[in-house]
C-alpha cells in the first residue's frame, strides 16, 4: 500500500507503508492522514480480532468490537504520545470492550480456586493437563473434544484472567507487554497469569469427563 | 511459570537443568506448552481470516458517524473513552470522591468538638441606608429589640439608638 507518493512525479520515491512503523503512521494519521490509518487497520485488524474472539468466543462479536476499537483510537489518536507501542494501546482498547460486552451478557459461572470443587478437581488427580495425539488434525473427535473442554474452562475464568491468559498465550506477549496493554505493574502480571492458569486447570479437571470431550484425557 | 514464558532471565539455564532431571516438572511444562498450542489452534480456528479491507469501510462509517453526533452524545462519547482508557484512574478517583463523602460528616462532628459550639450570629443587620453623608444601620437585636445605628462621618458624629 502506498502512503505517500510524490507530487513531482519522479519515480522510486513513493514510500510502501509496509516499510514505515506504527509510530510513523500515527504520527501520519495525526495529521489526517487516511491513507496511514487505514494500513494501521490492515496492519493489526485479524491479531485485534483474535484476541477479541479469545474472550468473546464469538467472531462476529469479535470483529464489532474491534472495528468500535479502531472507531475510537481514531477519535482519540491525538492523545496518543507514543509512550507505549501502538499495538499495546490498541489491545488495551479490545480487551476493555471485550469485556464490558462480555458483562452485558448474562453472568456465567466462574471458577473459584478456593473453592472445595476446584481444590477437589486439581487434588483428585495426578493429570495436569489430558494427554493428547496433537499430530492429529484440528478436526478429529479427540481434538474437538479437548477443544471444547478447554474453551469452557477459559471460559470460566474472570475476565481479567482470561485476558492475561489469551495475550500472553495468543499473542505471546511478554510480561512487560502486557503490563502496557493492560495498565498493570509486572508483578501483577506474574500473579494473574499463575492463579488464571491454575484456575485454568481447575476447570478444565472439574469438568465432568464426558462433557464435550473425555476421550483425549485418559 | 516464568520459565515457560521465558522470562526466567538469569535463571533460564538453572531451570533448564532442573527440568533435564525432574521429570515431574518436565511433565508440567510439557502439558502446559501443549495446552498453550492448543489454546492458540483453537483460537486461530474460531476467529478465522477476518478481512481488514471489508471492516475499512464499516470503520469509517462510524467514524463518520461519530464526527456528526450532537454535544451530548458526543459528551457521552468522551466519557465512555476516559472510562475505557483510564479505569484505574477513574475508578481512584470516585473511591476518593465515596471515601470523602462519607468521612466528611465525621470530620465536621470532631472540628466542631474540637472548636466548641458554633458560634451564632446575635444580630442581623436588617437595613442600610445611605443618605448623603450619613449611613444608618439598622441591626435586629437578639430578643426582639431593633437598634439603629447613624453615622455622620464628616461631623464626626454618631448617633445610636436602641428600641
Amino acid at each position: 500500500m502506498v502512503v505517500a507518493g510524490n507530487s513531482s512525479g519522479q519515480a522510486g520515491r513513493a514510500v510502501t507503508s509496509e516499510s514505515l512503523t506504527d509510530q510513523v503512521l500515527v504520527e501520519r494519521a495525526q495529521r489526517g492522514d487516511a491513507i496511514a490509518f487505514s494500513e494501521l487497520v490492515t496492519r493489526h485488524y485479524r491479531r485485534a480480532v483474535r484476541v477479541a474472539f479469545g474472550l468473546l468466543k464469538n467472531p462476529d462479536d469479535a470483529e464489532d468490537v474491534v472495528q468500535d476499537a479502531f472507531t475510537r483510537v481514531h477519535q482519540r489518536l491525538g492523545d496518543f504520545a507514543g509512550a507505549s507501542a501502538f499495538y499495546t494501546w490498541l489491545y488495551r482498547i479490545v480487551v476493555n470492550l471485550s469485556i464490558d460486552a462480555l458483562r452485558r451478557r448474562p453472568r456465567e459461572r466462574r471458577v473459584d480456586l478456593e473453592a472445595e470443587s476446584a481444590r477437589e478437581a486439581l487434588r483428585s488427580t495426578d493429570e495436569l493437563w489430558p494427554r493428547y495425539d496433537d499430530t492429529q488434525p484440528l478436526e478429529s473427535a479427540e481434538r474437538r473434544q479437548l477443544g471444547a473442554r478447554l474453551e469452557r474452562a477459559l471460559g470460566e475464568l474472570p475476565e481479567i484472567h482470561q485476558a492475561v491468559i489469551l495475550l500472553r498465550e495468543i499473542e505471546g506477549m511478554s510480561y512487560e507487554e502486557i503490563a502496557k496493554t493492560l495498565k498493570i505493574k509486572k508483578g501483577t502480571v506474574m500473579s494473574r497469569l499463575f492463579h488464571a492458569r491454575r484456575a485454568m486447570q481447575a476447570a478444565f479437571l472439574a469438568q465432568p469427563r464426558g462433557s464435550g470431550g473425555s476421550g483425549a484425557a485418559s | 511459570m516464568a520459565w515457560l514464558d521465558g522470562e526466567a532471565g538469569r535463571r533460564t539455564a538453572e531451570v533448564a537443568a532442573h527440568l533435564e532431571r525432574c521429570r515431574e516438572c518436565a511433565a508440567e511444562v510439557e502439558a502446559w506448552q501443549k495446552a498453550g498450542h492448543e489454546l492458540r489452534a483453537l483460537v486461530e480456528a474460531g476467529a478465522g481470516e477476518p478481512e481488514p479491507l471489508l471492516a475499512l469501510q464499516t470503520i469509517r462509517d462510524r467514524i463518520a458517524a461519530g464526527e456528526s453526533r450532537g454535544l451530548v452524545a458526543r459528551l457521552a462519547a468522551w466519557w465512555d473513552e476516559v472510562w475505557l482508557l483510564n479505569r484505574r484512574a477513574v475508578a481512584g478517583v470516585v473511591a476518593a470522591a465515596a471515601l470523602g463523602a462519607l468521612s466528611a460528616p465525621g470530620v465536621v462532628y470532631l472540628v466542631g468538638r474540637l472548636q466548641g459550639p458554633a458560634y451564632t450570629p446575635m444580630v442581623v443587620v436588617e437595613d442600610l441606608e445611605v443618605g448623603g453623608n450619613a449611613t444608618a444601620v439598622v441591626w435586629g437585636g437578639g430578643e426582639d429589640s431593633t437598634t439603629l445605628i447613624w453615622v455622620q462621618p464628616k461631623a464626626g458624629d454618631s448617633h445610636e439608638e436602641t428600641f
